[in-house]
């Protein structure tokens, strides 16, 4: 991991369009999503417009309850909006779930391979991507294994490199490592970019935790509780690969208490609830 | 829980039977129960012996087993096919459910009669009591199991661009599996039960009529063979069928 040159990628500026020469990977033009709940009409986001650049790394950070799940939803296809439009490049985002991210009746192995089974990959050839992945993330020796016999930590391995292997155009993860302790979330926040390094994919990450916000993107979106709009926008201008200790460096500090100073009344309900 | 189960030595599966049979030998040997009524476990052993070389137990056993099958697999596969019909198709659920429920309350042996009338005293009577039994458990596991599939598994491999046809058999049919699966074991034992019953009142052959006509002619011998053997038969189906659920379902919490 620490061999692997950084890569180059465009970083869009703070107003959040891209480069005008890029087509963007990803563009939202005045979303808007409600749900009905008991005849009453709940608008859960309202007025979302935002773009990302290919290969870029951008979190939208929110508390909880504030429809970011709704939003990674919509983005995969699986939400119909109410209004305003979703451009992807290729096709619907592929999602990382925060929880049962895994199919119980499959293997280790079956799990990983799953997107590409779908899109008829040959079995010899999906195979041999996954044990390659499965081997270089400490899974090696565990494809037959099924996913209640893996700990929370190896589950989640096991959906990014499923989210990896199926070639998606845009990654949209939803919050996958807020129910792993501190050490199994710093090394898989590590995994995470080391195989988004290898990949020329966009990745939209979902979580509530600034740092965890910082130490990954590209650039941050702060939504708002709900209806969830968005409040603001970071580039997070640091170079790459990031090592950890990067989040204890004075510049990490001075922009995550900018954030929390524009934002840390928004941000606190979910700190404490995360 | 299920864990200490299967922690637990094998011994302790079978230590209260055998000393149950051992009471039974000591309370018939020292004379506190008559033998003419409860002939010693040891008795009973050589007439096994006796009974299978020479006479007909074996092809009686072979009667009851072969009776309980086929009933139970044409039940199964109706019941299959009804709780499926019912799991996708609201209409077919409304149009169903009032038959279904009124037949699961209703004891099958009560309806052979009727069964008789319709399609005579032979043996498809039997078969279609047996099979209803069984048709019922499957049915509503069957429906169960389609109304419980977690629809963010559903969601999960859509999101993969998973078709209608990958979509039935990689989330659908596993994920339904174990509910059709416990209904299928439990149609098995219900199965064997419904065969007796209808083996007492309308066969002349199998356990259930050697039961009943042992009991007419007092051979208490023979009455105690046939319900020994009955226990075991279905003793053996429940711990096959574990085992065949533990090879289908590996991924099952057990």
């Amino acid at each position: 991991m620490g061999e692997m040159q950084a890569p180059v990628r465009p970083i869009s500026t703070a107003s959040g369009t891209a480069p005008p020469n890029t087509s963007p990977a990803l563009r939202c033009e005045a979303l808007a999503v409600s749900f009905q709940q008991n005849g009453v009409r709940v608008p859960i986001l309202r007025d979302i417009s935002f773009s990302a650049a290919p290969g870029e790394f951008v979190s939208l950070l929110g508390p909880s309850g504030c429809g970011k799940t709704t939003l990674l939803r919509t983005l995969a296809g699986l939400v119909t909006p109410e209004s305003g439009a979703v451009f992807t490049a290729n096709g619907p985002g592929r999602m990382v779930f925060q929880e049962n991210a895994l199919f119980p009746w499959m293997t280790v192995l079956d799990n990983a391979c799953f997107g590409l089974e779908i899109e008829q990959t040959p079995r010899a050839e999906r195979e041999s991507r996954a044990r390659l992945l499965l081997e270089r993330y400490r899974l090696g020796g565990r494809e037959k294994a099924y996913p209640h016999e893996l700990s929370l930590g190896m589950k989640q391995r096991v959906a990014v490199i499923r989210g990896f292997l199926s070639n998606p155009g845009l990654l949209l993860m939803d919050e996958p490592f807020a129910a792993l302790d501190w050490q199994m979330r710093l090394t898989l926040q590590e995994e995470l970019l080391d195989l988004w390094a290898q990949d020329s994919c966009t990745v939209l990450f979902v979580t509530h935790d600034v740092d965890e916000a910082i130490l990954l993107s590209d650039r941050i979106l702060v939504l708002s509780p709900q209806p969830g709009t968005i409040l603001g926008e970071y580039a997070v201008p640091f170079s790459r690969p990031r090592p950890p200790e990067l989040s204890v460096r004075d510049e990490f500090v001075a922009l995550k208490r900018r954030i929390l100073a524009d934002f840390g009344d928004r941000l606190t309900g979910a700190r404490s609830a995360g | 829980m299920a864990s200490a189960i299967r922690q637990a030595h094998w011994a302790y599966s079978i230590w209260l039977p055998f000393t149950l049979l051992g009471v039974w030998q000591l309370a018939a040997t020292a004379g506190w129960l008559d033998p003419l009524f409860f002939p010693p476990p040891s008795k009973l052993a050589t007439a096994a012996v006796r009974q299978f070389l020479q006479g007909d137990l074996a092809f009686q056993v072979y009667s009851t087993l072969t009776r309980s099958f086929l009933g139970f697999v044409a039940g199964t596969v109706a019941g299959l096919l009804c709780g499926a019909a019912m799991g996708l198709s609201a209409r077919a659920h409304r149009s169903l459910e009032p038959l279904v429920s009124a037949l699961y309350s209703t004891p099958k042996i009560t309806l052979l009669p009727m069964l008789m009338l319709l399609v005579g005293v032979g043996e498809t009577s039997r078969l279609l009591i047996i099979a209803a039994g069984c048709f019922i458990l499957v049915a509503m596991h069957t429906l169960d199991g389609i109304a419980s599939v977690d629809p963010h598994y559903v969601d999960m491999a859509r999101n993969c661009g998973a078709s209608r046809r990958v979509l039935f058999h990689r989330v659908y049919l596993p994920a339904c599996t174990p509910h059709v699966f416990t209904g299928m074991r439990l149609a098995a034992g219900r199965g064997l039960v419904t065969t007796l019953s209808v083996e007492m009142v309308s066969a002349g052959e199998g356990l259930g009529n050697v039961i009943l006509h042992s009991w007419q002619t007092f051979s208490t011998e023979r009455l105690y063979l046939a319900i020994i053997l009955t226990a075991l038969l279905g003793a053996s189906l429940h711990q096959s069928l574990r085992a065949l659920e533990k090879r289908l379902i590996p991924w099952r919490k057990q």
